[in-house]
């Protein structure tokens, strides 16, 4: 079933009803095709109000478990924490069927509570170390919540807090958990109806772990760079049924930030030890930008701005020292305001998608 | 099981046992050690922070930290001095502690679990080095370093404890070890 904004899914009502006006298309017909297609629930000011007002309370707990305050046992916080934990829970069952907004709203506000549960243990117990298992436990059991709940705003939370524990644990052995983890999140995506707003955060965090192994086994910059660059061209140009557009769109990026990072010469200089390192980045600076340039030609706005960027580093690396002041910021405004009028005219044409 | 799945109240049941038994989980360990674990005493030297989720604490070194280079077992010693570090990083040590007087101090430092003697797990951090390369010793860390107060109350213990008027009363058990409190020396 394919996931359609608002506004997008009354166009297509209202238009195919004109059809079945003019006996384009039969009343069944219309249904059928409309089967196909689901309304997203969009932004709701209710839903934003009572999210933001689960968070401030969540937030308050957890600023309340972290002050230790010295007038309530260690027992008590416990117990008020499990008590909480149920209460919140409880409440979100009870209103489910008749306000499902104030349901989800206790839901998040039961996410937070778990963590504010895990960090008051951690308080209690005195356990020291950068703890990224806290985080670790925290993404399981909002992992838990998101798989019971489908709810996309969990989910990408519990993306958010693996991300934490990944980038927390760099100088630690958790490859296997991090595996766990990352596989857990392409089953969720199964479960979530492949939403690519869930593929994008899963491939955001399937790079992050890429990095974390890269740095654990000390590989060095210059690998990590072109690995990333090769698994930006992988992602960019292989086919797959998985959410196609968000694999080319992070691709794009990916390839384009290493491609970037590739043309400054000291990069080249510590692998290869060569005074010439330089002349191997200007290389590949070239055939990067002429890359870019032909991904330009097929009105994509991502490779736009990247082509944009290199050609504002060289300006400043090569210019910045020779050109007077003003004449230096003149033409690097000139080139700035010539891409912005190119990325608007190329953004118009493609209707402000940004592939 | 699907039947089960089906039903509205399950899953909050389902979802509340989740967050119960993964935070009792945490909780066993520590739990054990502080009712069957042998309460020791160690010299302690700090600073005080603050974490922004679990509150003030006062950051711990111990003089367990520090182990001169005699108190590593053979199998250690053994590892090329150079590569020390590379041999050693992410590993997990044991450290043998013996009572001294009042206190509990390092007896030996080995690679695998001591069958007998009272001993913590902990993590090489660094090597100390002397001018010519030389290995002198290593410094280690226990998952102990931090000691959690009440909000803006760590100054006081923080002064005390950096004139080494302070020292750590934990509980071991099979090398587990749970920080139980800083006291100060009479």
């Amino acid at each position: 079933m394919k996931n359609l904004s608002k506004s997008q899914y009354r166009f297509l009502d209202y238009e195919l009803k004109e059809q079945m006006k003019r006996d384009l298309i039969t009343e069944n017909q219309l249904e059928e095709i409309m089967k196909t297609y689901e309304e997203s629930e969009g932004l709701n000011f209710i839903k934003v109000i009572l999210s933001v007002g689960a968070v401030l309370i969540g937030l308050g707990i957890l600023s309340f478990i972290a002050s230790n305050w010295i007038h309530i046992g260690r027992v008590i916080k416990l117990l008020v924490i499990f008590l909480a934990l149920g209460g919140t829970l409880l409440t979100s069952y009870k209103t489910e069927i008749n306000s499902p907004k104030i349901s989800k709203a206790f839901l998040y506000l039961s996410t937070l509570i778990f963590g504010a549960g895990i960090f008051l243990i951690g308080q209690i117990f005195h356990l020291g170390g950068t703890w990224s298992d806290a985080f670790l436990i925290w993404t399981i059991g909002t992992i838990a919540m998101a798989f019971l709940s489908k709810d996309l705003l969990i989910s990408i939370f519990a993306h958010l807090l693996a991300a934490t524990f990944i980038l927390s644990g760099f100088d630690k052995n958790i490859i296997i958990l991090g595996l766990f983890v990352t596989a857990l999140f392409y089953a969720l995506n199964k479960y979530y109806n492949y939403s690519s707003v869930m593929t994008f955060f899963t491939n955001l965090i399937s790079l992050i772990f890429i990095l974390y192994l890269c740095n654990y086994f000390e590989i060095e910059a210059f690998y990590t760079i072109v690995l990333f660059f090769l698994i930006g061209l992988g992602m960019y140009y292989m086919k797959h049924p998985l959410n196609l557009h968000v694999f080319q769109l992070q691709g794009l990026i990916v390839l384009s930030l290493s491609g970037l990072l590739l043309t400054i010469d000291e990069i080249w200089r510590d692998i290869f030890h060569l005074d010439y390192g330089g002349i191997f980045s200007i290389v590949f600076g070239i055939c990067f930008l002429i890359y870019l340039l032909s991904l330009v030609k097929k009105q994509l706005l991502t490779p736009l701005i990247f082509t944009c960027a290199i050609i504002m580093r060289y300006y400043f690396d090569t210019l910045y020292d020779f050109l007077p002041k003003s004449m230096f910021f003149i033409f690097g405004g000139m080139i700035l305001l010539s891409f912005g009028v190119y990325f608007e005219r190329v953004r118009k044409k493609r209707g402000g998608d940004m592939g | 099981m699907k039947e089960l799945f089906k039903k509205r109240g399950f899953k909050y049941i389902l979802i509340f046992v989740i967050f119960t038994l993964l935070l009792t989980s945490m909780m066993a360990k520590p739990v054990l050690t502080l009712f069957l674990g042998q309460e020791i005493q160690i010299k302690v030297k700090a600073y005080d922070p603050r974490d922004i989720f679990r509150g003030d604490y006062i950051q711990l070194a111990f003089e367990i930290d520090e182990i001169s280079v005699d108190k590593l077992d053979s199998d250690i010693r053994q590892l090329s001095e150079s590569n020390l570090e590379k041999n050693l990083y992410n590993k997990e040590l044991y450290v043998l502690v013996t009572q001294q007087g009042t206190y509990y101090e390092v007896d030996k430092v080995t690679l695998k679990t001591p069958k007998e003697g009272l001993y913590l797990k902990t993590k090489f951090l660094y090597a100390q080095r002397h001018e010519n390369n030389e290995v002198t010793g290593i410094i280690v860390e226990y998952p102990l370093d931090k000691y959690f107060v009440p909000e803006n109350t760590g100054k006081e213990l923080e002064e005390k404890v950096q004139k080494g008027e302070a020292y750590a009363t934990i509980k071991v058990f099979k090398g587990y070890a749970v920080l139980e409190e800083i006291l100060m020396e009479k």
